[in-house]
């Protein structure tokens, strides 16, 4: 919403004398943000004012007139000119030799500077201009003529029309959305009302403002059959005749101020005018199209919600047909001739030619007006301001201003909603502790100049009656607010916050990420973080389904189109981007996920899974996905559980990881498996058909690892191991193992033979020492063992048998066999 | 020859293409063959001339027929032998992933000698909830896809209401919605910590998400920090203390702060709170406040009395506050990144940090 400060001032007295730094300073300080500051009238600089001395026919050239005119100092002009509307002593528009005209008509095929012309032995130097060359109005066919008695412009000859219509002005613009909740301020006798009390000015409204009552004849052909009690509140119809068609000079200025379209039509400007002025849209139809659209000079009138198929044509000339309940309709005998509160119907619209009027000042309900706005995607000027909630109870003020432009012929209303003045009790104890001000009387007296009054004081509890047009005041906590933002926030004691008698404590979810993070940054790992949106095409190049996937439907481009169900996917991406930078990439990245298979909890909230996605790509080394086997046991010490992998199960119950398995190489990957059998995660390597779909030349090993299970224990704090007292025994044992036995298989094994084994106070302990791969394709592996007590040196039969009982174990497996044993 | 014979000699040859193309191995095979079949069907036009001028026409159509066969059969086995390209290629790398072990054994002989590093919003978040625990906040992580109960209405933002307007929001098919603020977590912190402490303090750091367009300064995500605050004495005066008091210690400086007016509907009053720009003391324009001076970073207020009794707390009895701030906008002009893009392109340059 934009503000001319010199029309607030018509309003406010004394703000003129006010530098305007002072008002920003202000409203940004009690108010809101002041978007931009501007000046008006610059594009006026090479327009002078100039009076009609004499008005000839061209010799020559049939449609073409030349005017002598009178430019004060600069002397005397001739300008040959199309329009015909002009009589010596007119004052008018001249654009100088040079100049730029200010809206230029014809962009394709000028650059709108005026050069000195000869028409057929006339020269002209210089232009009058039309309205519409002014940006201030509709009007191509005639010369702009000034009003020699206005009075409120001086028109002096020779005078630049910046500095007529622009000088001192400044105009602040607030964004729409910081006033959401003040509907009154979307007006500039509002605003000027909020402005005196932030300055301590006094507020000096037109008479009309106040206005109680209507004082006009019923109509008896206008009827107002049916409105929709909740969302219309007041309904008002005023028939009436124009005085004039063309509007006032005054107004058009008026308009430009404000950034609204100028169209030199009354009817049309005087509606805006109002809106501007007071926050009330009007709209205007044509009595005489509206008697014929709907066939009768009779009309009823009814305001509902549209029934499916209904159409109309809007002023935009769009025709729109509209599904049930889709907006709400104004209807003249049943048949649509306007969208409530946001644009008028074509057939009806009032233009040059209309006479008769029928003005509609109404009140809809804020969110009736912004449930049609959203459903039927037309904003308008006025649908912005009833998304607003505005105030029946102007409507008699706007109806009285109207008159001072049209001849009244009657009026009909429907009035289910008045506005009731809400009063409100606060203890000035509790005001002054919630905000930490000293509050006194003099700050209770100053919310009079915004319209409160004050009904009682009893000691310290206040009752304040709220004016009907501050909807958004409801509570003690809003009166509080007026206060403060009147007296200023400065004036808020800093209050220290002092937490004393508890520890913090933070999210498990985030306590395990973190620990993680560590880990994984210390061993070479490099986070990143991507978008939760992917594409459909990306995920069809890692051949992961999107079936299960949310879709977004009013995404605003396929890259968003889809919420990921894992994090490596985001990863690879990471890395096609960076491979053309880099030759090697270990990243890692934690999230959330998202998936349908994932259910929702018991309020319906989509469940979502934390994950942690990792991704080698080392062109410098020929390295195996075993990599990521060996990083994935350097995790469990965080996630405090053990984890294994197995090979590649044929069915895994996990909506996620069923979804992306088939991005994974099935002979080279495999599931990680946590203590109680559950899949927590896939690893591997890349299909080959992934890395071909990517543009990838190099293997690429990934993990893609669900958080959730891991995250309640995540603070479990592990223990200490008692100190060791004697020696302990190593012992090396090497396993022929066959194609198609797994290493977790022998490992599987060893555990079983250390559970059973008896020897509690022997601490058994092993690792993976040595692999080595055999001509016909199996492998030796070897353990190291190493035998430990806390109680006396082992004696070797000892630790024999417990071996014994290990490599008997293992050997149960097919094709196993101790090395040298045979 | 006769037209029939000519016919089912073509039959011939692509019934020979079917079958042979099946035993092929390779597509250096298959082209091969569909070459030299195509040739074969071609050579029967040489006929033509020679036919009774009511099949000449005939003729054609059926050896074309013939080719577009071959080549759509050609087109398929193609397709599927790349699949068993990449099948065999898979196949060689096939492998025992259960074993912690791969070929050259030891890491230091093959993986990274640097760390690595942790992403620069990471480390952001990282310090700021360090400066909240220290100061006795718990931190609650956001959730990311909500229903419109948690973003909106609990919030005092009912359907239709205006201000949503405010909020360029993203839905799915389900009408769920990727959070636009941390604010969703609001009523969820507020349940939470009165069940067990009868107070709240804590803060809630997650990614949030608004429908628009990337360019250099709009982002469709970014990652917000929310503060709540509900005791029985939560005034106005400690909210401004505690963002003053968080904003000095994270910039190391004492900070002089502003206050403007703001409307949101989950606070009554609403504000916004700025601090001065600490990144423009030696420059007359400052690429981050824009020669304003002033750093708008934090959106906060008193808790509305209707959001509070959303989570079952009497506001009669108890008062709170609350504040959001966006975590990016910081970070940007922290390591002068001037294209929000950047943050979530990981640049593998911008990730590695700078000594």
């Amino acid at each position: 919403m934009r503000f001319a400060l010199q029309e607030l001032a018509l309003f406010v007295k004394g703000l003129d004398k006010i530098e305007k730094e002072k008002i920003i300073e202000r409203i940004e300080e009690a108010l809101s943000e002041v978007e931009t500051v501007s000046s008006f009238g610059d594009e006026y600089e090479d327009v002078l004012v100039a009076k009609v001395l004499e008005v000839k026919k061209h010799p020559a050239l049939d449609k073409l007139w030349v005017v002598k005119v009178d430019l004060g100092k600069e002397g005397q002009k001739t300008v040959v000119t199309g329009a015909g509307n002009l009589k010596p002593g007119d004052l008018v528009p001249y654009t100088r030799v040079g100049g730029k005209v200010p809206v230029n008509p014809y962009p394709d095929k000028w650059d709108g500077v005026i050069s000195k012309k000869e028409f057929k032995g006339v020269i002209s130097e210089g232009m009058l201009n039309s309205p519409y060359e002014l940006g201030l109005g509709n009007e191509h066919d005639r010369i702009m003529v000034f009003p020699i008695t206005d009075t409120v412009f001086n028109f002096k000859i020779g005078e630049s029309l910046a500095s007529l219509l622009g000088k001192d002005e400044v105009i602040i613009e607030i964004e729409n959305k910081a006033l959401t909740h003040r509907g009154d301020l979307f007006s500039i006798i509002g605003m000027a009302q909020e402005l005196g009390a932030l300055l301590g000015l006094s507020f000096s409204p037109p008479r009309w403002w106040y206005k109680k009552g209507i004082k006009l004849d019923r109509l008896d052909d206008v009827k107002i059959a049916h409105t929709e009690k909740e969302d219309v509140w007041r309904y008002v119809l005023v028939k009436a005749t124009l005085k004039t068609e063309s509007t006032p000079f005054d107004i058009r200025v008026f308009l430009k101020k404000h950034g609204i379209k100028v169209h030199g039509v009354l009817a049309v400007d005087l509606t805006n005018y109002i809106m501007l002025l007071a926050g009330q849209p009007v709209h205007a139809f044509d009595l005489t199209k509206l008697k014929k659209v709907s066939g009768s000079s009779n009309l009823e009138f009814s305001v509902r919600w549209s029934k499916e198929g209904e159409s109309l044509t809007t002023l935009d000339g769009t025709v729109r047909t509209f599904s049930d309940k889709e907006a709400l309709l104004i209807l003249c005998n049943n048949k649509p001739v306007a969208i409530a509160g946001v644009i008028g119907g074509e057939e009806t619209a009032v233009d040059e030619s209309t006479k008769e009027v029928l003005f509609e000042i109404a009140t809809f309900k804020k969110t009736s007006v912004r449930r049609t706005v959203m459903n039927t995607g037309i904003f308008t000027d006025a649908s912005v301001v009833f998304s607003r909630q505005q105030d029946p109870e102007k409507i008699e003020g706007v109806v009285e201003f109207l008159i001072n432009y049209v001849d009244p012929l009657g009026w009909v209303q429907k009035y289910e909603k008045p506005s009731r003045k809400r009063h409100i009790t606060f203890d000035l104890d509790k005001a002054e502790q919630f905000l930490d001000v000293k509050i006194d009387q003099k700050d209770i007296t100053k919310l009079t100049a915004l319209g409160f009054m004050l009904n009682n004081q009893k000691d310290k509890k206040i009752t304040v009656s709220v004016p009907t047009y501050r909807f958004d005041v409801e509570i003690p906590e809003d009166i509080y607010e007026e206060i403060v933002r009147l007296k200023g926030y400065k004036e808020v004691r800093l209050n220290p916050l002092i937490i004393t008698h508890r520890e913090s404590r933070v999210d498990d979810k985030l306590f395990l990420a973190s620990k993680i993070r560590s880990q994984l940054s210390t061993l070479g790992f490099i986070e990143a973080i991507n978008y939760v949106f992917v594409s459909k095409e990306e995920y069809a190049n890692l051949l992961i389904p999107t079936k299960n996937l949310y879709r977004i439907v009013n995404a605003v481009s396929e890259d968003v189109e889809y919420m990921r169900s894992n994090i490596f996917g985001s990863l690879i991406k990471t890395l096609v981007h960076n491979k053309v930078y880099t030759q090697r990439m270990y990243l890692f990245e934690i999230g959330s996920v998202f998936s349908k298979g994932l259910g929702t909890n018991s309020e319906n909230v989509p469940n979502e899974r934390l994950h942690l996605g990792m991704v080698i790509y080392d062109t410098l080394r020929k390295l195996s996905p075993n990599v990521l086997t060996r990083y994935i046991k350097k995790l469990e010490k965080v996630l405090n559980e053990k984890l294994s992998v197995t090979p590649l199960e044929k069915k895994i119950y996990d909506p996620i990881f069923t979804d992306i398995r088939d991005a994974f190489n099935p002979y080279a990957s495999g599931v990680v498996v946590s203590d109680n059998k559950v899949v927590v995660g896939i690893i591997g390597a890349l299909k080959h058909k992934v890395l071909y779909n990517l543009g990838l030349n190099y293997p690429v090993f990934v993990a893609e690892i669900n958080l959730s299970p891991f995250v309640k224990k995540a603070k479990k704090e592990g223990g200490v191991m008692p100190p060791l007292r004697f020696p302990p025994v190593y012992q090396d044992v090497c396993f022929v193992t066959p194609k198609g036995v797994f290493y977790q298989q022998l490992v599987d094994k060893i555990e079983e033979a250390i559970a059973e084994s008896d020897h509690t106070d022997i601490s058994i302990s092993y690792e993976l020492f040595d692999v080595y791969h055999n001509q016909d394709g199996s492998r030796n592996l070897t353990f190291r063992f190493r035998f430990a007590s806390f109680k006396r040196t082992l004696k070797e039969e000892e630790v024999n048998r417990i071996r014994k009982r290990i490599v008997e174990s293992v050997c149960t497996l097919e094709g196993v066999t101790l090395k040298g044993a045979e | 020859m006769q037209l029939d014979d000519i016919r089912r000699k073509i039959e011939e040859v692509v019934k020979r293409f079917l079958e042979e193309s099946k035993k092929v191995h390779s597509l250096e095979e298959l082209s091969k063959l569909r070459n030299s079949s195509i040739r074969s069907l071609k050579a029967f036009l040489a006929e033509i001339p020679k036919l009774a001028p009511e099949d000449r026409a005939l003729l054609g159509k059926i050896v074309n027929n013939a080719i577009l066969q071959v080549q759509e059969e050609a087109e398929k086995v193609s397709s599927w032998l790349q699949e068993k390209v990449f099948d065999i290629k898979d196949k060689e790398l096939e492998l025992d992933i259960t074993t912690p072990w791969f070929k050259g054994g030891l890491e230091s002989y093959s993986l990274p000698l640097e760390q690595g590093a942790l992403h620069p919003i990471t480390r952001e978040i990282e310090r700021m909830i360090e400066i909240f625990t220290q100061m006795g906040f718990d931190v609650y992580l956001g959730k990311e896809l909500d229903i419109d109960k948690y973003v909106f209405d609990y919030l005092n933002i009912p359907p239709d209401h205006p201000a949503r307007e405010a909020w360029d929001t993203f839905y799915t098919e389900e009408g769920y919605i990727p959070t636009t603020h941390t604010s969703n977590m609001q009523i969820r912190v507020i349940r939470d910590q009165m069940k067990k402490h009868n107070e709240v303090y804590a803060i809630v750091v997650g990614k949030t998400f608004r429908n628009e367009e990337l360019d250099a300064r709009h982002s469709h995500t970014f990652y917000q920090m929310e503060g709540v605050v509900v005791t029985e004495d939560a005034s106005l005066g400690q909210l401004l203390y505690t963002l003053k008091t968080f904003l000095s210690y994270y910039f190391r400086k004492e900070l002089r702060y502003k206050v403007l007016p703001a409307h949101f509907p989950f606070v009554e009053p609403g504000l916004e709170f700025a601090v001065e720009c600490v990144f423009c003391e030696h420059e007359s324009t400052c690429s981050v406040c824009g020669g304003k001076k002033w750093l708008e970073i934090v959106g906060a207020g008193m808790i509305h009395p209707q959001v509070l009794k959303n989570a079952g707390v009497d506001p009669k009895k108890y008062k709170g506050f609350a504040w959001g701030f966006g975590i990016d906008r910081l970070v940007m002009s922290k390591h002068k990144i001037d294209d929000i893009r950047d943050l979530y392109q990981n640049n593998i340059n911008m990730l590695t940090p700078a000594r």
